[in-house]
């Protein structure tokens, strides 16, 4: 039986400016598929994300996700609410805010926006995750205050609770020591079979690829290629 | 004369509205300059309102208006030249200081303003405020609590993480831009209240007290107003019944919260452990 594809591109090149980091680059995912990319830093896995993300337009080629063009603004701005993005653990300011309010984040445009404040079924989703993601219990302490380990999951959580069906994993386990490591890719598998999501997830390292992939492409010059 | 006297005349009694309003409106930015690394941009806006101010003085207009302008102009286009120039908006804020100040010597030098006029301006006084002013002021501090106000969740997303907010829909570098506008009228209002060299004690200080004990981001912007209104308010009665520089001592007020505000923050942790 053939899959549905949710994220197809063709021939695309795309980069910043007049530079482009990807050059007609080819890419079919299957719906519930979990597909990893590997490569060496700069060779434009983050663009290709932010391709798929729609916040990067495309210079050439066609890009398609859940079946949507993404060729206008619209559309690319639209096609956001279908997509869980989790970015690489960042070192997060000083500025206070709760576990509670950090996954809530992910609820908007789905449940609240401009002129609409969060209502009680955002709350009560957003205790639901925190509770698959074994972090209820510091739902209101400050997210700067968390371990690294943690502050992903807080990022995976927000990924979560925003319905989407398309996950975007971009080196999730990146600066974790080896015991969080382990922690965030066995909940990444969990959170993969149980939502029904298809997943595509950046990395380094090639074991925790081989954990959660179906198959694995490698990014080198702009091109994926089987690995 | 007591503190009760003073409160009877009209110009005490500005002093104090204004000192009351910046402190409620104004300082609620400090948390958005902190968090958004904009800590060089009152440089930035200081010298572009130099700059400002000769291009002003040249053409036959107030000082006062080129410098406003000049913040305005710059406060629009800080965020969209650092995206340009691929830099983060304090590094292209740099390179808009040093510009503008150079321009701003240039046309001293060649059009033989007067550049101690120009200088004068950064000499504020919160007892020299017009009733023009207070209501400009006003104004800015009614405005900024509403943005806070209605899109508190997406200024919360675009100060927690710009990138994320992104991916999420949010129209962040619009958000970002729109908070660097208020900060540069923020900045370019309390320069008339306090002075350039005092603004980080009007802007600054009263968010960096509240930062280190809030919980949240609503936590910290209602305590950045309580710590703004203290400080301000009372540094201008302090000056007051003490006959004190007022700026002088509204920058030392907030400094006390700084200083009140860790020791609450250490015991608090203590008590914890």
């Amino acid at each position: 039986m053939t899959r549905e594809a949710v994220v197809e591109i063709h021939s695309l090149v795309a980069g910043y400016g007049r530079h482009q980091v990807l050059h007609k680059l080819d890419l079919t995912v299957c719906r519930g598929e979990a597909l990893g990319i590997a490569g060496d830093n700069g060779t434009g896995k983050t663009t290709l994300f932010k391709v798929i993300l729609g916040l990067i337009a495309p210079m050439e080629g066609d890009v398609s996700v859940q079946g949507q063009m993404l060729d206008t603004p619209r559309v690319r701005r639209l096609i956001r609410c279908q997509i869980g993005y989790v970015p690489q653990l960042h070192t997060p300011g000083k500025m206070p805010v709760s576990v509670h309010d950090a996954v809530l984040m992910g609820r908007w445009s789905k449940g609240f926006g401009f002129f609409k404040r969060p209502v009680i079924q955002d709350r009560q989703k957003v205790s639901e995750i925190l509770q698959e993601i074994g972090l209820s219990h510091k739902e209101w302490r400050p997210v700067h205050l968390l371990s690294g380990g943690e502050q992903q999951k807080v990022s995976i959580g927000r990924a979560l609770v925003r319905e989407a069906s398309i996950l975007l994993l971009d080196e999730p386990s990146t600066y974790l020591d080896h015991a969080s490591q382990a922690e965030i890719i066995e909940l990444i598998r969990t959170v993969h079979l149980k939502h029904h999501l298809t997943l595509i997830m950046i990395s380094h390292d090639p074991e925790h690829l081989e954990a959660i992939s179906d198959r694995i492409l490698l990014l080198k010059n702009g091109r994926l290629e089987e690995r | 004369m007591s503190l009760l006297d003073f409160l009877t005349i009209p110009l005490f009694q500005k002093a104090l509205i204004g000192a009351f309003l910046s402190g409620a409106g104004l300082s609620l930015l400090g948390v958005v300059i902190l968090n958004l690394n904009l800590t060089t941009i009152r440089f930035a806006l200081m010298h572009i309102a130099l700059l400002g101010a000769a291009i002003a003085m040249i053409l036959g207009f107030p000082p006062l208006a080129g410098a406003m302008a000049g913040i305005i102009i710059a406060s629009l286009l800080l965020g969209p030249a650092g995206d340009f120039l691929n830099m983060d908006t304090g590094v292209s804020g740099v390179l808009f200081m040093t510009g503008s100040l150079g321009l701003a010597f240039l046309i001293f030098y060649k059009a033989g303003v007067p550049a101690m006029d120009a200088f004068a301006l950064f000499s504020g006084s919160i007892l020299a405020l017009s009733t023009l002013e207070i209501w400009v002021i006003g104004g800015l501090a009614v405005l900024i609590i509403l943005i806070f106000f209605f899109f508190y969740r997406e200024i919360q997303m675009v100060l927690f993480n710009q990138e994320v907010a992104e991916s999420l829909g949010v129209p962040a570098k619009q958000i970002r831009n729109a908070l660097l506008l208020l900060t540069g009228l923020a900045i370019g209002v309390n320069i008339r209240m306090v002075g350039v060299l005092l603004i980080d004690a009007a802007v600054l200080l009263p968010a960096i007290a509240a930062l280190s004990i809030a919980k949240s981001l609503r936590g910290a912007l209602m305590l950045s107003a309580f710590f703004g209104i203290v400080s301000q308010v009372g540094g201008v009665a302090f000056s007051m019944a003490y006959d004190c520089p007022s700026g002088a001592s509204i920058t030392l007020a907030a400094v006390l919260m700084v200083c009140l505000a860790a020791i609450y923050g250490h015991i608090v942790k203590s008590i914890r452990r």
